[in-house]
């Protein structure tokens, strides 16, 4: 009986210690099906601003597209102002996924990098810039004003580097979560089953010393 | 018994793969492609302008509809210049400019697109511009789109308009058709209506005079199209009607003193055909080309030839269009011609073809007379209808242009169709 109790209270305790997987630490919403979107590469930078807690481990973006383009790479800067690469800044491969022809004839496609991100906790501003696709054709990130934004903070507030403010784009943060985040219930509900689980434990042992 | 059938199956088979093989290239069909539907959104709706290409194969039109709406542009729209660029073989549409109706313009319908030597887009709006005296919508535009001097920032890059001349009624109203340049930059267009007799005008805006308006000359009848101009600087047009007679062809020839205006042939509405809506094309003789909407052997409208005899011209009857199907009155080409360098005429028929709604066609000289080849015959469905489009080569052959209707969204089509 004691083993039993040591087994699920040390379980439950490792449950909640054990770093979290990659989850979405800022979504400032989905594409929209548009030909709004801004350049991001020939000089033209665009920064939307965030707000997360976290350490970063990659983005998804969506990007608009010429037919048959596929973005390579993108420079991103992570700071605590707009443009700003106080935090992080480095050149990022791309994979293309889930792409789709909007009335136009462009390609909206969703671009996703991993990286090893900074620890983020509070207001921060990700730059996208010098966007490389395999013909040397313009990449622009999709604007989407943040419709159907998820996350606290948003929709970003957005620049570009020559026009001043903009609407904000389609993107997200991934990575784990911090430790000040909020936790979900069913980390409570784990939390307090093994905290349980060792007081029950704890009495045993004091029951038996009693006894 | 059983091998010599066998042998004879097989020669046989051999003979017929040759013959098809052989035939194959008479046979090849053309292909017929949408490139565009007009969605009604900001790529616009309702394309009645036919087609302009570029040196570097993209094609700018305007699309009657769409763009913005509300306020002066209603739910409808006031239209939207429009360039198709084709990249890895798959075409994108990027709206270059959205009217704004009241001054500034509103619904491109004819109106082809003329690019400038500097790359300058110009063309006409049929309402819009102010003042009007005899339309509370406006007399029409003539303007000019410059792209952006600054770097494009964006997917959308929208080019920078300026109008060139409004009309107010008593200097014409409702521009149609494209525009055409001199060497010296200035101007020369038709207006359906308004002016002296409010039967259009020929007009010329005068480069150097802050596009001061010339009226060249009072047409009686309705111009469905622009002018069109020889080596010598002579314009030449049509009138849907005359004074006497349904339609004409006119020429205005420039002196010293002005321009001298005089009506080439007068349609008879008979075999001849009657009520042109398109303009007259020239090719290196001088001999001009055009179409009828109507009349006709076959009441379908007619494609003729005038030739220069002297002072007088001669008409020449190249075809005659079948008759309509489905009670439409203007049923021949209302876009202009267009001819290859083998002398092959290409055009649209708005109601013609074997459905009723209109046809691309290709007409052959031959020692018999032309005869004509149906390109594509529209069905009113996801090919498009009704087209008032002129036709464009590529330097591959392609042709494309317009049609008014149908489509994905039932707003029209920009098509391509590959030899």
């Amino acid at each position: 009986m004691k083993l039993r109790f040591a087994v699920f209270a040390i379980a439950s305790m490792a449950l909640v210690a054990a770093p979290a997987v990659a989850d979405i630490l800022y979504d400032n919403g989905p594409v929209l099906n548009t030909q709004s979107a801004w350049t991001i590469n020939f000089g033209f930078r665009v920064t939307d601003s965030l707000v997360a807690n976290g350490t970063v481990q990659g983005l998804q973006f969506w990007a608009l597209l010429l037919p048959g383009d596929i973005v390579q790479s993108v420079e991103v800067l992570i700071g605590s102002s707009p443009f700003g690469n106080d935090l992080f800044d480095s050149v990022v491969s791309i994979t293309q996924s889930n792409c789709f022809t909007n009335l136009y004839g462009y390609n909206l496609c969703e671009e996703s990098g991993s990286f090893s991100g900074p620890a983020l906790n509070g207001s921060y501003w990700l730059t996208l810039q010098n966007g490389v696709v395999n013909d040397g054709d313009p990449v622009y990130w999709n604007e989407n004003s943040g419709a159907g934004c998820q996350s606290p903070g948003c929709p970003s507030q957005a620049q570009e580097n020559q026009l001043g403010t903009i609407p904000s784009e389609a993107f997200s943060i991934i990575g784990s979560p911090g430790t000040n985040t909020t936790p979900e219930p069913a980390s409570f509900v784990l939390f307090a089953s093994g905290a349980l689980a060792i007081v029950g434990l704890l009495r045993r042992k004091g029951g038996n010393g009693l006894q | 018994m059983r091998g010599n059938v066998g042998t004879l199956v097989r020669a046989n088979v051999r003979v017929l793969c040759l013959i098809v093989a052989l035939a194959a290239p008479g046979l090849r069909a053309q292909t017929y492609t949408v490139i565009h539907n007009f969605s009604g959104g900001r790529d616009g709706a309702t394309p009645m302008a036919g087609l302009t290409m570029d040196r570097g194969g993209n094609l700018y039109g305007a699309a009657n509809f769409g763009g913005n709406l509300g306020g002066d542009c209603g739910a409808t729209g006031c239209g939207v210049v429009y360039r198709l660029a084709n990249h890895n073989s798959s075409w994108i549409l990027t709206p270059l400019y959205s009217f704004l109706g009241g001054n500034d313009g509103m619904n491109p319908q004819v109106a082809n697109i003329l690019i400038g030597p500097d790359g300058a887009l110009y063309s006409s709006t049929y309402y819009g511009g102010g003042s009007c005296s005899d339309s509370d919508r406006g007399c029409g535009t003539v303007f000019e789109l410059q792209p952006s001097a600054n770097a494009c920032h964006s997917a959308i890059c929208p080019w920078m308009e300026t109008i060139l001349h409004s009309f107010d009624g008593d200097d014409g109203q409702g521009p149609v058709g494209a525009l055409v340049i001199d060497q010296q930059g200035n101007l020369y267009g038709a207006t359906t209506t308004g002016s002296f007799q409010n039967g259009g005008t020929a007009y010329q805006l005068l480069a150097s005079g802050g596009w001061m308006e010339m009226i060249l000359r009072d047409l009686y009848g309705y111009p469905g199209s622009s002018v069109s101009m020889d080596h010598s600087g002579n314009l030449y047009g049509s009138t849907f009607i005359g004074m006497d007679s349904p339609g004409t062809i006119y020429q205005l020839m420039p002196t010293g003193s002005g321009w001298i205006g005089t009506d080439i042939y007068d349609f008879t509405g008979g075999s001849d055909g009657g009520y042109p809506l398109a303009g007259v094309i020239l090719d290196q003789a001088g001999n001009l080309y055009g179409a009828t909407t109507s009349g006709g052997s076959g009441q379908g409208g007619t494609v003729f030839e005038l030739t220069p005899s002297g002072d007088s011209w001669t008409y020449n009857l190249l075809y005659s269009f079948t008759g309509p199907s489905n009670g439409a009155t203007v049923v021949g080409p209302i876009g202009n011609l267009a001819m290859d360098a083998a002398r092959n005429l290409y055009g649209t028929t708005f109601a013609d073809g074997a459905s009723g709604y209109g046809a691309v066609f290709k007409l052959t000289p031959s020692g018999q007379g032309w005869s004509y080849t149906s390109l594509h015959d529209f069905t009113g469905g996801s090919d498009g209808s009704y087209p008032y489009s002129n036709l464009v080569f590529d330097n591959q052959g392609n042709i494309y242009g317009t049609a008014s209707g149908g489509g994905a969204f039932g707003l029209g089509v920009v098509f391509q169709i590959r030899p």
